[in-house]
């Protein structure tokens, strides 16, 4: 008896010095999350009470919203030219960095810091790198004879454009893939090396094989967060021009927070959660596939 | 090892009273939520009631009974100090800096003085977006200031959820009347008939010129009645690619009406139906404006980009202060901050220029005061109203360039509003008689306005023609309208 109570006292006062997180997790988090499904099905505008309104939210969003395609193309072309891209630029980098050299923790600080800078300040920054008649890049195009680019100007090239703003911050993927070499075992390189393995075979044969769940977190990490994109487009375009750049999560924003359509918006963001988690659960699919976790291999 | 569990026992009983202890001081009694009045609460008036409610040029429409009066004079002092209870009224702005920020302590203090019984606190958001959505959470947590300032198009979200207080009766006891203002769209204040807010900030268009770079370039000041065409020979004239830009406007991406409804007006279109059911872009008119307006920058190259003014923008930089832009569109709300902020160049307003079919017509809009619902002094935020909203407010804001006043005795008041500089500050309300309310009171106008904006940026960018665009905006716009 004596020895359930104590198991009984230890249980609280674990529950106890966690509750402080429960508390909040329940009340900011899980709360309002459950809230917002709720809403959902409403026609809310702020004030006044939510009017029951069945799945038309879901109707209008699939059926009479043309922006809502729209702003999902957008997401999605961001995503397919932005995860890739941020992978493979920190996958070199990382690969370089990872040799011994002199500067070394210079060049991966100075390779980390554009991901450290206010995205704020980044998209002002950028605004005068895209600028027409002054910008950095159309000067570099000028000098080699191409004619300049209507960067943030042109319904074509405006989300290009911040897609390439956005592989500047390739930083902390950089560093999730440090990591993550540093775990390749040295022999197995010794032993490519001895077999007369050229830097490619030791690459495709040992490096991404054994990164390979660095990779997996990456990319899922990536896609997650690239989902989000709101800040560039918020800041730089508005959503323009003609909609170029809208974003779901600005068009979201938007629909929240200047329409004051609260029960819309509810249902933009949880079949956006739904979408994410469908692409999440995908990747994990696939990667049993290509994954190689080294606890796995046979003894 | 028991003690040990005493101990922690003991330690974690205490951590937790302490904490509980805390949470119920800082939290007090949450205020009982006031129901908003759902259920009595007047349906949504159609547009075309409110529309029709005030004509343009026809200010004594306004709703009745409230008479004309004066509310000039000071409010009256409250009964002897120490037998009246204190009483806090609390006024939301985003004015926090410069002469507009003045204007509020200035009205704390005058009220103070007038009524030693009641405290004016100021609660301040700086920023128009910051600004709103503190509001907006505020609305919906039934816990909005006594007493805030908000645009039109924004009000007239809540006024049928009961989130402002109806002032009908407070003006129809201290006789506070519509025709003391200026005219523009009652709907931003007006609903079933009754009053939820009252003007404050009023805005016209206009055009303000660096007359230093007309006299270099041996241009004279315009005539009253130059013609589009006039505008554009000017502008050619002014226009030196690389050194400095004819004309700047806003244009991609911008408030739909600000930015087409001068050019489209005058040309006899129109950009919305009066009950607001029924985009009109692809009236003839409206495209031929909006070609007109598009060419200035696509083919005569008299603009800067879009990007460029971002850019400059977002980091302090304004091209017509700067000295590198010869006409600038933009509204009278400007006035103040040019005539800080330039002192390089001569500067001045210059009329809007007449359109081929012999018509100049500008829009106009108000922003004004409101009173939370829930408000536990009603009588006294509305007295605190009456001095910012009133002649005395008005005239102070106007004398100082605050923004154009909404009461038309301070809007006319040649010591105030229209005393120069500029030399032709009677620009900003000679549009006034032959203009039009923006059509933004209305539940939709900002999902309509970005629905529109997206198809007319194709225009404004070159990669579409005005009728392919209008045609485009006035589909998007209807699917909006009617959903």
């Amino acid at each position: 008896m004596p020895e359930r109570r104590r198991r009984y006292g230890d249980a609280l006062a674990g529950y106890l010095f966690i509750s402080p997180w429960i508390i909040g997790f329940v009340f900011l988090t899980l709360g309002p999350f459950l809230v917002s499904f709720g809403l959902s099905f409403t026609r809310w505008e702020l004030a006044g009470t939510p009017e029951w309104i069945g799945m038309r939210n879901y109707g209008k969003m699939l059926g009479q919203d043309p922006r809502f395609w729209r702003s999902l193309f957008n997401t999605l072309y961001y995503v397919a030219f932005h995860v890739p891209g941020t992978i493979l630029i920190a996958l070199a980098a990382s690969l370089l960095l990872n040799r011994k050299m002199i500067g070394q923790a210079l060049y991966r600080t100075c390779f980390y810091l554009p991901s450290v800078t206010s995205g704020v300040a980044t998209a002002i920054l950028w605004m005068w790198i895209f600028n027409q008649n002054y910008g950095v890049l159309n000067s570099l195009l000028r000098l080699v004879g191409a004619p300049p680019v209507p960067w943030l100007d042109s319904t074509r090239w405006a989300m290009p454009s911040l897609i390439l703003m956005s592989l500047f911050g390739f930083g902390p993927t950089m560093v999730i893939f440090l990591a993550g070499l540093q775990s390749v075992p040295r022999q197995l390189y010794e032993a490519a090396e001895v077999d007369g393995a050229s830097w490619w075979a030791r690459l495709t044969n040992v490096t991404l094989p054994m990164l390979s769940p660095t990779l997996l977190f990456a990319i899922v990490m990536g896609i997650i967060a690239s989902f989000q994109v709101f800040t560039q487009a918020f800041v730089m375009t508005g959503g323009g021009p003609a909609d170029a750049t809208l974003f779901y999560v600005l068009h979201l924003y938007n629909n929240a927070f200047s329409y004051v359509q609260m029960g819309y918006a509810s249902a933009l963001a949880w079949t956006f959660f739904v979408i994410v988690l469908a692409f999440t659960l995908a990747q994990l699919r696939l990667s049993r596939r290509w994954v190689y976790y080294e606890s796995e291999a046979p003894a | 090892m028991p003690r040990r569990t005493r101990s922690r026992r003991s330690f974690l009983r205490v951590v937790i009273g302490l904490a509980a202890g805390s949470a119920v001081a800082a939290c007090g009694a949450p205020a009982a939520p006031t129901a908003a009045p759902t259920a009595a609460t007047p349906a949504p008036a159609k547009p075309t009631e409110a529309a029709k409610s005030a004509e343009p040029a026809k200010p004594t429409e306004a709703p009745k009974p409230a008479a004309v009066a004066e509310a000039t004079k000071p409010a009256p002092a409250a009964s002897a100090p120490g037998s009246a209870a204190k009483v806090t009224v609390k006024v939301f702005s985003n004015w926090t800096a410069g002469p507009r920020n003045d204007f509020m302590k200035w009205v704390k203090s005058t009220y103070e003085a007038e009524n030693p019984n009641t405290t004016v606190e100021l609660v301040f958001t700086a920023g128009s977006d910051p600004f709103l959505q503190r509001l907006y959470t505020e609305i919906a947590g039934n816990t909005m200031e006594d007493l805030a300032m908000m645009w039109g198009r924004d009000a007239c979200k809540f006024m049928d959820k009961g989130a402002f207080l109806d002032l009908t009766p407070l003006m129809q006891s201290s006789k506070f009347g519509w025709d003391l203002y200026l005219k523009s769209d009652p709907a931003s204040f007006i609903l079933g008939g009754k009053t939820y807010g009252l003007p404050h900030m009023y805005t016209t268009p206009c055009i303000a010129a660096n007359i230093t770079m007309f006299e270099k370039a041996g241009v004279g000041y315009p005539k009253d009645d130059w013609t589009w065409n006039d505008f554009l020979q000017t502008a050619q004239k002014l226009n030196k690619p690389g050194e400095q830009w004819a004309y700047q406007a806003p244009l991609v991406g911008y408030n739909p009406t600000e930015t087409w409804s001068a050019w489209v007006w005058g040309n006899g279109g129109e950009i919305i139906s009066d009950d607001r059911t029924k985009s009109r872009w692809d009236m003839p008119e409206t495209i031929e404006a909006v070609q007109w307006a598009v060419d200035l920058r696509n083919r005569y190259k008299l603009m800067p980009e879009q990007s460029d003014l971002k850019a400059m923008q977002g980091v302090g930089i304004d091209p017509f202060v700067g000295g590198k832009v010869a006409m600038l569109y933009s509204n009278v709300g400007g006035i103040g901050n040019w005539g800080t902020m330039i002192k390089d160049f001569k500067w001045d307003l210059i009329p809007f220029p007449v359109s081929p079919k012999g018509k100049r017509v500008l829009w106009n809009s108000q922003s004004g005061y409101y009173v939370a619902n829930n408000t536990k002094y009603p009588d006294e935020s509305f007295k605190v109203m009456q001095l910012i909203v009133g002649e005395r407010g008005m005239k102070k804001v106007g004398a100082i360039r605050a923004t154009m006043p909404s009461f038309k005795s301070a809007a006319y008041d040649k010591e105030g509003w229209l005393k120069p500089p500029p030399d032709h500050i009677n620009l900003s309300v000679d549009v006034i008689d032959g203009g039009r309310a923006q059509p933004w009171s209305f539940k939709k106008a900002q999902e309509w306005y970005d629905a529109v904006i997206k198809e007319l940026d194709y225009a404004a960018l070159g990669e579409k023609s005005a009728a392919e665009a209008c045609k485009a905006a006035t589909a998007a716009g209807d699917r909006v309208l009617q959903s």
